[in-house]
């Protein structure tokens, strides 16, 4: 009986499972009554995280019901994957989010990885590579993960991908440098208690700091607006966007809304926001989406600007997150907009990788050359937990 | 045969020095034994490539080919520049 889908859960596709047959298991399409073996190996592999999202078990599994079965792009020929034993097992699972990009006025396939989990238990069955090996080899004329581990970097790369080493760079903006500083210090347990007790301390500071005319923290009303940015709005300036990119997503006002709808369902970040940014002649030169967090660091999905007027949508970004209490905005660097950030006093770190895998150089070159508008929005980072 | 066995030990050499892996034979199953997961494949890959000179690309890469030291030696021998130079 076909699921939802439209895969048989009796009959693994051969196409896909000739590659990886062996005695022990197999690779084959995610079903929709896998739904719970996956969201069981998702706590085997991620213990914590259930403990700081969804509550209940039937928000658990409606999540994974609909980032692997339910999103705008489904696509049979992309499915997301799931390795299972002999004895019916799931001990590994891979989610592919296909979707649509213009690389050079030219459309394009593209398949993005999410939730690339194995069970530590079965790594010897060579899960990891099995599952990898069947997507990478898929219809899609590009494939991306991002958001990956050092461990998912080494697989990938063995099997032919690279690293986007310029999309693998992020940036963070201190806001309340002082409150920022004791903010990290107090993760490290050894510390936490110092930092605890000279919070009120960094509180003076950073107010000392906000208001001090040379102050590099120095908060002032930006002189460009902002307001709410509706999902029609947003469709026209990434068509505008596009046009200076070698290489962009495309959506339309269903992918875009499903993505909005999942990016304010998720609350263990902050509010999310939607910020459309015009100058004194009320033209929009830009916008963000972002996670308003007071108190924390707040984190920023995307940042779209003319070339001309980043700088504008960064100091707008920054004031509308400082004024509501965040100690702190961190984001994906876009490579285009680098000499902006360190303008405007981004620090530059690592966190996660961005992968590639194209059986195209010339996609690949494209890449490399940081032209391409590859913000969070179009990664995993979005259908987290 | 002889250079089949010759390259049997190259690459248990391979695994014992380069990998810090110890395979009690040719014929061991290195899956099942519990020797090579996926990071350890492709750190095996790489490496093969290095001492070998042979690439295997994505459309080729059948992980039956590297269950066990013999089958990987006869995967090297059959491959377009292969480096057999001892």
């Amino acid at each position: 009986m076909p699921n939802r889908a439209g895969f048989s859960t009796s009959q693994p596709l051969e196409v896909i499972a000739s590659h990886t047959r062996d005695r022990v298991g197999q690779v084959r399409p995610l079903a929709e009554d896998d739904i719970p073996r996956v969201v069981e190996l998702h706590r085997r592999v991620y213990p914590n995280a259930e403990k700081i999202s969804l509550r209940t078990e039937s928000a658990y599994r409606a999540h994974f019901e609909e980032i692997f079965l339910r999103h705008p792009w489904c696509d049979e020929a992309m499915p997301s994957l799931v390795y299972h034993e002999g004895d019916g097992r799931i001990t590994g699972c891979l989610g592919v989010m296909p979707c649509r990009m213009s690389w050079d006025r030219r459309p394009i396939q593209v398949a993005t990885t999410h939730h690339f989990m194995v069970d530590p238990s079965s790594r010897s069955t060579l899960a990891g590579v099995r599952l990898l090996k069947t997507f990478l080899a898929g219809p899609q004329d590009l494939s991306l993960a991002t958001e990956a581990n050092n461990m998912s970097r080494k697989v990938w790369e063995g099997l032919g991908g690279k690293t986007l080493l310029l999309y693998s760079i992020r940036w963070t903006r201190a806001l309340r440098p002082s409150r920022f500083v004791l903010f990290r210090l107090e993760t490290r347990r050894s510390l936490a208690p110092f930092a605890l007790a000279l919070r009120p301390l960094g509180w003076v500071i950073d107010a000392a700091l906000a208001r001090a005319p040379r102050s590099h923290f120095q908060q002032s009303v930006p002189r460009v607006s902002g307001e709410d940015l509706d999902g029609e709005t947003m469709l026209g300036c990434l068509h505008e966007c596009s046009r200076g990119r070698s290489l962009c997503s495309v959506y339309d006002d269903g992918s875009l809304k499903w993505l909005f709808d999942i990016l304010a369902r998720k609350e263990t970040d902050g509010t999310f926001r939607k910020v459309l940014v015009r100058n004194l002649k009320q033209k929009i030169i830009g916008w963000y989406l972002y996670y308003l967090n007071p108190g924390g660091v707040s984190e920023v999905v995307q940042i779209g600007a003319k070339d001309d007027s980043i700088e504008d949508v960064l100091d707008h970004l920054f004031y509308h997150a400082w004024r509501q209490g965040a100690i702190a905005v961190s984001g994906q660097l876009d490579p285009r907009f680098m000499p902006a950030f360190l303008a405007k006093q981004c620090f530059l770190h690592g966190g996660s990788w961005t992968l590639a895998h194209s059986r195209n150089p010339d996609l690949l070159r494209t890449l490399d050359r940081g032209n391409a508008f590859l913000t969070r929005l179009e990664g995993e980072w979005p259908l987290g937990l | 045969m002889s250079s089949l066995n010759g390259l049997c030990d190259r690459i248990t050499a391979l695994f014992s020095e380069q990998m810090n892996l110890a395979v009690p034979s040719v014929d061991t199953d290195l899956f099942d034994a519990g020797l090579v997961d996926s990071l350890v494949f492709v750190d095996l890959l790489v490496r093969l490539e290095r001492e070998f000179g042979i690439h295997v690309s994505l459309d080729e890469l059948e992980l039956e080919n590297f269950r066990s030291i013999a089958k990987i030696a006869a995967f090297a021998a059959s491959k377009n520049g292969f480096k057999n130079a001892e």
